[in-house]
């Protein structure tokens, strides 16, 4: 369901992304992993062109996103839930209003969007903070709140970059708990960029390994994590092992 | 930018700029509002308000009730009509507003209309206040008239007025037309130079205004003039009068002056130096010491000159009358610093006071002296008349006596026989004779005293009162006064030298005889004694003889003396001094006294201190002013190179000490007043204008900086272009929004900013939109992550806008008119 290829991405002379070739089926979990400054946060921002690739192809559903004009690359980014890392809630609003804001907008009725808001606050355990402001919240709490406004439209492909990776230890938990029950849901696919190498092991459908932006490696969990082809990949083998 | 055109958020930007200029606007104008008002109150309070007024009548404030009626009446009776307002008082003067009936608007009533309060008790000045007008000054007085005509013609003036010799007021229909008619007279004014020629003062020509038509000629030919025209005029001008006066005043007044010189000796060390105070003691005060203290009774001198030789000072404090003693000190402070010498004191009018006052004393005696010389003259007429009665017989003893002398011996038997009662008798009459010439002569020469100390005095009187006029210039009346006793000392002082000079020789030439008169009686008396005591007879012949020698030898010689005297042209001499004696008597000696105790009275009038003042203070008005010769003023085109013509007017006027000046024909006066009144609707300009930039900068700081934010991050992502990125950048929203709004609010609110004409608010706003656009990220960052979300949401620019940056940004008017638009408020 989405397709991507030869995705290619400068800043100035640096080149980010060299040319990236990736599938997502529909249901599919993939996880993207690799070290810090592969371009795996370009990649992600790319396909909804948060950041605006030089070339190659992005297909979703059939739709060319890479050729969208500007009206309807805003009507598909309302298709596609995107999870920042440092959350982006909007700090005036409410938890309940965080979520509903973005379905008032698409044009639901208030009411609506409140019962469909209060359903997925339920969903990741937030039921109890509805009316709190995000600066109140721990940064657990705020993820969650920012994983149910990405979840409120039901989109298709969620898109999460490293959600939990300006979270405190104790509790990224809470945080991958949730996003876990995401993948379980058949209707959804997953591309998630993330360090939690116990979660990906267990969630992922698919690992895709990243290294100068380019993809090293892409296979099964088993796989890649016993039996790596790349330096990426024998880095978090090792990771592993000495857990 | 151009997100934002095509955004809908364009809409919020429209009603914004709106809403800004509008608020803006009426805050500036408030603001504005207030300040006119405040400044306005204030002046009307002191000049009224613009053109209410026409007069403005200024008197001193003791008197301003009584002045306020008597301007009522005026107006009452002569500008029926008008009205009067009391205005403020500032410095002891009280203005008086006077608005004028409309009728009295007019040419006729404003060129005299001042003259209506000259009468005003108390009245400082009346100045002409009307407006709008436009003041033309410094016309040369010959172009005035011409001028004014041609002034008349121009659109938009109502009427004109001369002010005084060398000005013309322009009324206006309209205040709106004051540039429009200044610029007029400027070209007016423009079309014409006045060359002016000056002479030096001490060498003018003798008739300037006929040397002006000659050289206007000559110019007209020499440089093909269109016109050149003399408008050289013989009266002096007001200011050249009054320096003249003022230096004439100078001038009598030193000379009025007492003037006390101390001759410096040679080895002094005291240094004094003009203008430094010096001290003399005053009345009660004597025996001054060095190191004493001053006291108000000293006088005070100032040094006037100072030469190698002496100092000369006049008197500061004090009058000459109050002077004790003349030594001369110098002081500092309050203490006296060293004895300098002793002064000569000169002051003319005290001597001439002297004068007058001595001659007053004495001429009264005149009368008495005269009544005496009168009766003298009888006498002496008597005297002369028995004389010749009296030679004959004298001729005849002397023949007796010389006969006698042959023979004295018979002579003595001869001298029982001889008639010695006729002898006895003619030697009394002789007698009475000598004696009344001895008392005449007496008379005559104690008259002699006396004539000659009046005449004396009335000489003396004479060189003072020349003194006095030659040098102080006195005024008209008194000095024909001065003249009329000055005639008559001189008349009486003819009168005396004439006639007595020659009767008083003539009685000095009496002397001799007189003595030899005197010795023959004696001689006479013995031999009487002699006859009465028959000594004559005795035998001592010896003593008769001896005096009948004597008698004989005298007799000769007195003989010899009497013949010589010619009695008839004594008589006659005498007779024509009692006939000029009648003459001097008929000059009027009571009116000279008259006249000499009215100068006396008048003369010690000012005090020395009175005197130095004035002559300071002269002095100090004349320094700084330039003392102009004879001018000739020749209005030519404006073609003509004015400096270049010297040397052609110097041979015209022959003459080459003369300086050429270009001169305009008249220069339009700034209207104080309404340049006052100007000056505060600048002002009102200049704070409607800074309200306005202030509220522009705060809607450039508050409301625009998260709109310029968002368009730099989008402008940034988008990596367009460099003309692509100008366009697209936020200095255009800041440069764009800056200078339209700046604009819209100055032109409506007519906000203007000193130095700054052409469209102030577009510079302005444009400038303060660049600095916000470029510090836009400093004052109003956005925050990158909520924007992001919100770009993630699938939010267009609006929605950002609206939803999330505006409602997290500063207060401001936008974020105000932006809360219809939230979702969420
Ligand atoms: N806006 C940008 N301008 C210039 N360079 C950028 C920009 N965004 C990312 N880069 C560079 O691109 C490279 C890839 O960055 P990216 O954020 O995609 O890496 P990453 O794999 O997500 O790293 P991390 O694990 O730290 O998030 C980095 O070297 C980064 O410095
Ligand atoms: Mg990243």
């Amino acid at each position: 369901m989405l397709k991507v290829s030869d995705l290619k991405k400068s800043y100035g002379s640096h080149e980010v992304l060299k040319g990236i070739n990736l599938n997502v089926a529909t249901g599919e979990t993939v996880v993207i992993m690799g070290p810090s400054g592969c371009g795996k946060s370009t990649l992600i921002r790319c396909i909804n062109r948060l950041t605006e690739p030089d070339s190659g192809k992005i297909i979703y559903k059939g739709i060319e996103i890479d050729q969208l004009k500007e009206k309807e690359l805003l009507e598909l980014r309302k298709n596609m839930g995107f999870v920042f890392q440092n959350f982006n809630l909007i700090h005036r609003l409410t938890v309940l209003q965080n979520v509903m804001l973005g379905l008032v907008k698409w044009g639901w009725d208030r009411e609506q969007a409140e019962t469909r808001a209060l359903k997925v606050l339920e969903q990741v355990e937030l039921r109890d903070f509805v009316h709190a402001r995000p600066a109140d919240l721990s940064g657990g709490q705020m993820q969650r709140v920012a994983i149910a406004r990405a979840l409120a439209i039901n989109p298709d492909l969620m898109l999460l970059d490293e959600p939990t990776a300006s979270l405190d230890p104790i509790l990224v938990g809470e945080v991958l708990k949730v996003m876990e029950e995401l993948t379980v849901q058949k209707d959804k696919s997953l591309l998630i960029v993330t360090h939690e190498v116990a979660f990906a092991r267990r969630v992922a459908n698919r690992i895709v390994l990243m290294d100068q932006g380019v993809i090293v490696e892409e296979g099964s969990p088993q796989n890649i994590f016993e039996n790596p082809q790349s330096w990426v990949g024998r880095r978090y083998k090792e990771m592993i092992e000495y857990h | 930018m151009l997100y934002l055109f095509r955004a809908k958020f364009r809409k919020d930007l429209i009603i914004h700029l709106l809403v800004v200029v509008l608020v803006g606007s009426a805050l500036s104008m408030t603001a504005g509002y207030l300040a006119d008002n405040y400044f306005g109150k204030t002046v009307s309070g002191l000049i009224g308000d613009y053109g209410e007024f026409d007069l403005l009548i200024t008197v001193n404030r003791e008197v301003r009730s009584s002045a306020l009626s008597q301007i009522r009446d005026i107006l009452r009776v002569k500008l029926p009509g008008s009205t009067v307002e009391q205005g403020v008082t500032v410095a002891g003067k009280t203005n008086f507003f006077v608005q004028l009936d409309q009728k009295y608007r007019t040419r006729e009533y404003f060129m005299q209309v001042d003259n209506y309060f000259v009468n005003v008790t108390g009245l400082n000045g009346v100045t002409m206040m009307a407006e709008p007008r436009v003041t033309i000054r410094g016309i040369p007085a010959g172009l005035v008239e011409k001028m004014e005509q041609d002034m008349a013609t121009i659109d938009g003036v109502k009427f004109t007025y001369p002010a005084g010799s060398t000005g013309i007021d322009l009324m206006l229909n309209n205040a709106k037309e004051f540039n429009h008619v200044s610029a007029e007279v400027d070209k007016i004014l423009n079309k014409y130079r006045v060359l002016e020629v000056r002479f030096p003062i001490d060498n003018g020509p003798v008739d300037a205004v006929s040397l002006g038509d000659t050289l206007a000629q000559k110019l007209k030919k020499e440089y093909n003039l269109e016109y050149a025209e003399n408008l050289t005029t013989n009266d002096m001008g007001d200011q050249q009068y009054l320096i003249n006066t003022m230096l004439e005043m100078k001038k009598f007044l030193l000379q009025y002056a007492t003037v006390i010189s101390i001759p410096i000796p040679e080895d002094s060390e005291i240094v004094v130096h003009r203008d430094d105070y010096l001290l003399m003691p005053g009345p009660g005060r004597f025996d001054l010491q060095v190191g004493e203290e001053i006291t108000p009774m000293d006088m005070k001198l100032q040094v006037i000159e100072v030469t190698d030789e002496e100092i000369k000072a006049l008197i500061v404090e004090g009058n000459v009358t109050d002077i004790q003693s003349n030594e001369i000190y110098s002081f500092d402070e309050d203490k006296i610093t060293a004895f300098l010498g002793t002064g000569a004191v000169l002051s003319p009018r005290e001597d001439l006071k002297y004068a007058a006052d001595e001659l007053a004393k004495i001429l009264p005696d005149l009368d008495r002296i005269f009544t005496n010389l009168y009766g003298m003259t009888d006498e002496a007429i008597t005297a002369i008349e028995m004389y010749s009665d009296t030679m004959v017989e004298v001729e005849d003893v002397q023949q007796a006596l010389q006969e006698g002398q042959a023979k004295v011996e018979e002579v003595r038997a001869k001298l029982t026989e001889v008639d010695l009662t006729k002898i006895q008798d003619f030697v009394g009459s002789l007698l009475s004779v000598v004696s009344t010439a001895e008392e005449i002569t007496s008379k005559m020469d104690w008259a002699k005293q006396e004539l000659l100390q009046i005449d004396n005095e009335l000489g003396q009187f004479q060189g003072q009162v020349d003194v006095v006029k030659n040098e102080f210039g006195v005024s008209e009346t008194y000095s024909k006064q001065l003249d009329n006793a000055v005639d008559m000392a001189k008349d009486l002082q003819n009168a005396l030298q004439n006639n007595t000079t020659e009767i008083l020789e003539k009685i000095s030439g009496y002397n001799p005889i007189l003595k030899n008169i005197a010795g023959w009686k004696q001689d006479l008396e013995k031999l009487q004694q002699m006859v009465a005591s028959g000594d004559l007879l005795s035998e001592d012949t010896g003593a008769v003889t001896e005096v009948l020698d004597k008698l004989i030898t005298g007799s000769s010689s007195t003989m010899e003396y009497l013949g010589k005297l010619d009695d008839e042209k004594m008589n006659e001499q005498i007779h024509g001094f009692k006939e000029s004696l009648e003459k001097v008597q008929q000059s009027d000696v009571s009116a000279i006294i008259k006249e000499l105790e009215y100068i006396s009275d008048t003369l010690p009038g000012l005090r020395d201190e009175e005197v130095t003042r004035t002559i300071r203070l002269i002095e100090n008005y004349m320094s700084g002013q330039i003392i102009p010769g004879e001018q000739i003023l020749i209005m030519v085109p404006n073609n003509l190179n004015i400096s270049k013509t010297k040397p052609f007017v110097m041979e015209a006027v022959g003459q080459s000490t003369i300086s050429v000046f270009n001169m305009d024909a008249g220069v339009v006066q700034p209207n104080v007043r309404g340049e006052f009144l100007r000056i505060i609707s600048e002002v009102r300009e200049t704070i409607t204008a800074l309200v306005a930039v202030v509220l522009v900068m705060l809607v450039l700081l508050l409301d625009l900086t998260g709109v310029m934010s968002v368009i730099k991050e989008l402008r940034k992502k988008k990596n367009g272009s460099l003309i692509w990125n100008l366009i697209n950048s936020e200095y255009v929203v800041g440069i764009l929004f800056g200078s339209i709004s700046l604009e819209i609010i100055f032109s409506l609110t007519n906000g203007q900013v000193p130095y700054l004409d052409n469209h102030p608010g577009f510079w302005i706003g444009l400038v303060m939109g660049l600095i916000i656009a470029l510090l836009t990220d400093r004052i109003n960052p956005v925050n990158k992550n909520e924007y992001m979300a919100g770009e993630a949401l699938g939010f267009n620019l609006t929605e950002i806008l609206r939803e999330i940056v505006i409602p997290a940004g500063k207060p401001g008017l936008l974020l105000i008119l932006n809360r219809r638009n939230l979702d969420f408020k």
